[in-house]
């Protein structure tokens, strides 16, 4: 009995102070009218099935009470999915048919699983909505040439998770011309079957203007990082124990600092004092600095857009790196796709000092290895992240990693194709992820075994955070629940905090997080039309190699970046990187409208 | 049997052609039989994908399908022509694969020969067996292995900077050495493999030539002019004509595997352009255009080189 109450009481708790939140937002809603609903009592996040049956007196004619909006303002913390509309599971009669499912095979799930058939996730879904899916997955690795044949092939399966802006020829424009995908406006309103979806954007209406297209139709169950802690996850790390022991007792922040640092780990006796996987690594590292980004970015004062390749800094970062190059500080393997186990053993061994990689994969691998084998690595090993660089002190980091929340990279974005016989069913299954039970459900997994709520935090069992059969912490995440991979919901900042278990991590994180300011000049999820799209596909494949070959022979110092720098920008010129640009910008403006 | 051959004589007279043909076609159904899953092996894999061609003269969306898009007719083949890639696809693709005819051909000629002065029945199978090997790496590790001798301090690097100066940086990050490096590596990996044939010719060569010509005072360096190249002759150029039709079709997987955007100056060829624009560009239509151009083009060597090789030595395919 005292058990009950107190369930009843932690249950009160958030929707007491979503009640409060909600009437205090009440005046600013005039936006919106689908919210004027009268306030909503407190069973509005508890009670889900019971809504089903509550008549609202609303305009929208919902069939359940409608939140109210929380209309989050740019800058603002987005919030996670509180909206329970729909009934879980499905009537029996309704889930007639298996959906099939295309989707790449996480890399994390293929550790543990040959296909996402055999997760948890997966049978909790099935279990939690009433229905059945079958997974499809393509040959890992070859997932681009495969998805080409898919399209191809006669018959659709029912959903697709994919990347649409870019990775789809002529955009989501031409996907829904050709029946790839169909439009999903009648489904994510107040009243549709995709209303948890709806409330969702609602709460947050920057990332209701991210997902549209440019004719403000919403055509895919997005991918959406939740929090911004999930937005750079990437950054340079540094062996901070061999930096103490070379003498160097500065901070990381300017370019001028990394100098320093490196020639003092040079001095010291380490081998290739920064080194990188590839080439893109490399860009990563230090570009941010010279005030552009790898490729085409929104300029911070301007709003113009830009591509790097074409800018003054982008030569002054070439001569930059070559200097490092002669100095013996930057390997200068770096341009033959040194590969990353290669760099993980240097960076293991002390071989090198610095690299770029992510806070997850590659900080939390060499801190966990090193920490097993302390008589390999040494008692002090330690690895830690810097900000991107910049170039004077005090400068804020506006260039570095950084992502939209709607993730236009990743391949992740589900959409329900027109040979889909039972769309509202998919509709229902993709839904389920932006309500509040399958947000927790979909990102950690079942409540008492994967997860417990701790404070209201889904916090992780040792099932996953030392699982039983020796799975890693992230393969045993992946097995419970999507959190950590990419897909068809909110991304919940919950579990990279969970993640990223040792402090050099979480302090990363801070880091690369906090201080900066990089989502402004990424580019916005832009959709291009299909003329542009295909336009700029056929100018990208002769500027991208270009580009490429030119950066590889400036670094290498094969060719003289400041002899060739005007004929080479001529190139870029006659090669149409001007139309690239204006077709871009053409983009963000129509975004900048919606 | 016997009747059966009565038979047809008998009533060829008043037959026409087509109906000798059936009578024909039946009489040796056994055969026709044996060779009909090799036609429609031919039909399958080889012929009807040719139907795909079209997408190189259209504007091809993979969801239309080819009789849904759009006509553009030779749009492609212009814009790779008139593209700044054009003329050093060409050479490149030329430049590497003459290389590779002019050193690697005649390679695995020399190794037969060398093998079958061979005395030591021993030996000869411990060398064949070596260098049989490398073909049978994964070409993967293969090129793996490649790129760990030419790095900066890998074995090659060393021993380069060591006997002749070189200053040590990675081969493969001049372009100047990337076609040796193909083409010496080439060798390496196929020089055993490519041998088998000549040295199966060799074996079929009559001894009592040799002896006759020992006879006649022949040492062993005239017994090989006049006696061994001769009589493997026929391969020789059979193996020539066959390998013509790949100067245009150097496989891009290797290329792929040791080349990086710094070399691509004289590192990349038509067929990595293709697996580029193709693959990770997705523009289908153009670089079906190029793979097409790329095929007329081996095409018409092979026919030249058979022909020539009909009047110069009367050996030919066809």
């Amino acid at each position: 009995m005292r058990k009950t109450k107190k369930l009843v009481t932690t249950l009160l708790i958030p929707s007491v102070i979503a009640s409060t939140i909600l009437s205090g937002c009440g005046g600013n809603n005039s936006q919106n009218p689908t919210t004027t609903a009268p306030a909503p009592t407190t069973t509005a996040s508890g009670g889900s099935s019971d809504n089903q049956t509550t008549t609202v007196a609303d305009a929208s004619n919902a069939p359940w009470e409608l939140l109210d909006s929380l209309n989050k303002k740019e800058g603002d913390a987005l919030t996670t999915p509180r909206s329970n509309y729909l009934t879980y599971p499905v009537d029996s009669s309704e889930a007639t048919q298996t959906l099939r499912y295309w989707m790449e095979l996480p890399g994390n799930v293929s550790k543990n699983s040959a296909s996402c058939n055999d997760t948890e996730w997966a049978r909790l879904w099935q279990e939690a909505t009433g229905i059945k899916i079958e997974f499809i997955h393509p040959t890992q690795g070859s997932a681009q040439e495969e998805f080409g044949v898919l399209i191809a092939s006669g018959t659709l399966p029912d959903v697709i998770e994919w990347e649409w802006t870019s990775s789809y020829t002529g955009g989501p424009a031409a996907a829904a011309k050709e029946g790839v995908l169909t439009i999903l406006d009648d489904y994510i309103k107040p009243d549709g079957l995709a209303a948890d979806l709806w409330q969702y954007l609602q709460d947050n209406p920057i990332i209701d203007r991210e997902i549209k297209n440019d004719d403000g139709n919403y055509y895919c169950f997005p991918f959406i990082r939740g929090d911004k802690y999930l937005q750079t996850t990437s950054g340079p790390l540094y062996r901070a124990d061999i930096l103490k022991k070379a003498g160097y007792e500065g901070e990381l922040v300017t370019i001028a600092d990394w100098t320093a640092a490196l020639t003092a780990a040079k001095e010291y006796g380490v081998a290739k004092p920064l080194a990188f996987q590839d080439a893109n690594y490399l860009m990563n590292f230090a570009i941010s600095a010279y005030g552009i980004r790898n490729a085409m970015y929104v300029d911070a004062e301007t709003g113009k857009v830009k591509n790097g390749a074409m800018e003054e800094g982008y030569k002054q970062w070439i001569l930059q790196m070559n200097e490092w190059m002669d100095a013996g500080l930057l390997d200068s393997e770096v341009m033959t796709k040194v590969g990353r186990s290669v760099i993980d053993s240097q960076i293991l061994t002390g071989a090198t000092l610095a690299t770029y990689g992510a806070g997850g994969g590659y900080l939390g691998t060499y801190l966990t290895t090193a920490k097993a084998d302390p008589a390999t690595y040494g008692e002090d090993f330690d690895v830690r992240a810097a900000n991107f660089p910049v170039l004077n002190k005090g400068d804020v980091v506006m260039y570095g990693g950084g992502s939209y929340d709607y993730a236009t990279t990743s391949k992740a974005h589900a959409v329900i194709t027109e040979d889909c016989k039972v769309p509202e069913l998919a509709v229902k299954l993709l839904n389920f992820n932006y309500s509040e039970k399958g947000h927790r459900l979909i990102n950690f997994g079942e409540e008492g075994k994967s997860y417990t709520l701790v404070n209201g935090v889904p916090t992780y069992t040792d099932e996953v955070m030392k699982n039983p059969n020796g799975l890693s912490v992230a393969v045993a995440m992946a097995h419970w629940g999507r959190g950590n991979m990419n897909g068809p919901f909110v991304q919940d900042p919950n579990y990279i905090i969970q993640y990223y278990e040792t402090e050099q991590q979480k302090e990363a994180l801070s880091i690369w997080n906090d201080e900066t300011d990089n989502q402004k000049t990424c580019i916005p999820p832009v959709t291009l039309t299909e003329e542009e799209s295909k336009r700029y596909t056929v100018l990208n494949g002769q500027i991208d190699t270009y580009i490429t070959e030119q950066r590889t022979k400036f670094i290498t110092g094969e060719a003289d970046v400041e002899a060739e720098w005007d004929n080479y920008i001529a190139t870029l010129k006659s090669l149409g990187m001007e139309e690239m640009i204006s077709i871009q910008q053409a983009a963000v403006d129509r975004y900048n409208a919606r | 049997m016997a009747k059966a051959k009565q038979n047809s004589s008998t009533a060829a007279p008043v037959m026409s052609n087509g109906e000798l043909m059936k009578r024909r076609i039946w009489r040796n159904k056994e055969l026709y039989l044996l060779v009909l899953p090799v036609i429609i092996y031919y039909l399958i894999f080889h012929y009807k994908p040719m139907y795909g061609l079209i997408i190189a003269f259209q504007d091809y969306s993979p969801r239309r399908g080819i009789s849904g898009s759009e006509w553009v007719g030779f749009q492609h083949f212009t814009d790779f022509f008139t593209g700044i890639y054009f003329g050093r696809l060409l050479r490149n693709t030329l430049e590497i694969s003459l290389a590779t005819l002019i050193f690697g051909f005649p390679a695995p000629i020399l190794l037969a020969l060398l093998v079958n002065e061979l005395r030591s029945k021993w030996f000869s199978r411990i060398t064949q067996t070596i260098t049989y090997m490398p073909h049978f790496v994964s070409m993967v590790v293969l090129c793996a292995m490649i790129r760990e001798f030419v790095k900066e301090g890998g074995l090659v690097t060393d021993i380069l900077s060591s006997v002749f100066g070189y200053d040590g940086k990675n081969l493969l990050s001049r372009s100047a050495y990337f076609t040796p490096i193909y083409v010496i590596t080439n060798i390496w990996q196929g020089v055993g493999w490519g041998s088998i044939v000549y040295l199966a010719a060799l074996t079929g060569i009559d001894m009592e030539l040799y002896e006759a010509a020992r006879v006649d005072g022949a040492n062993r360096w005239k017994q090989t002019i006049h006696i061994t190249i001769p009589s493997i002759m026929p391969t020789i150029i059979i193996m020539l004509i066959m390998r013509m039709g790949q100067i245009m079709g150097i496989g891009h997987e290797k290329i792929i595997l040791l080349y990086n955007e710094g070399i691509y100056e004289r590192a990349d060829v038509i067929s990595t352009y293709v697996y580029r624009m193709g693959i990770m560009n997705r523009q289908y239509s153009f670089s079906s255009a190029v793979g097409l151009f790329n095929s007329v083009v081996n095409f018409i060597l092979v026919i030249g080189a058979n022909q020539i090789s009909k009047k110069v030595s009367e050996t030919s395919l066809w």
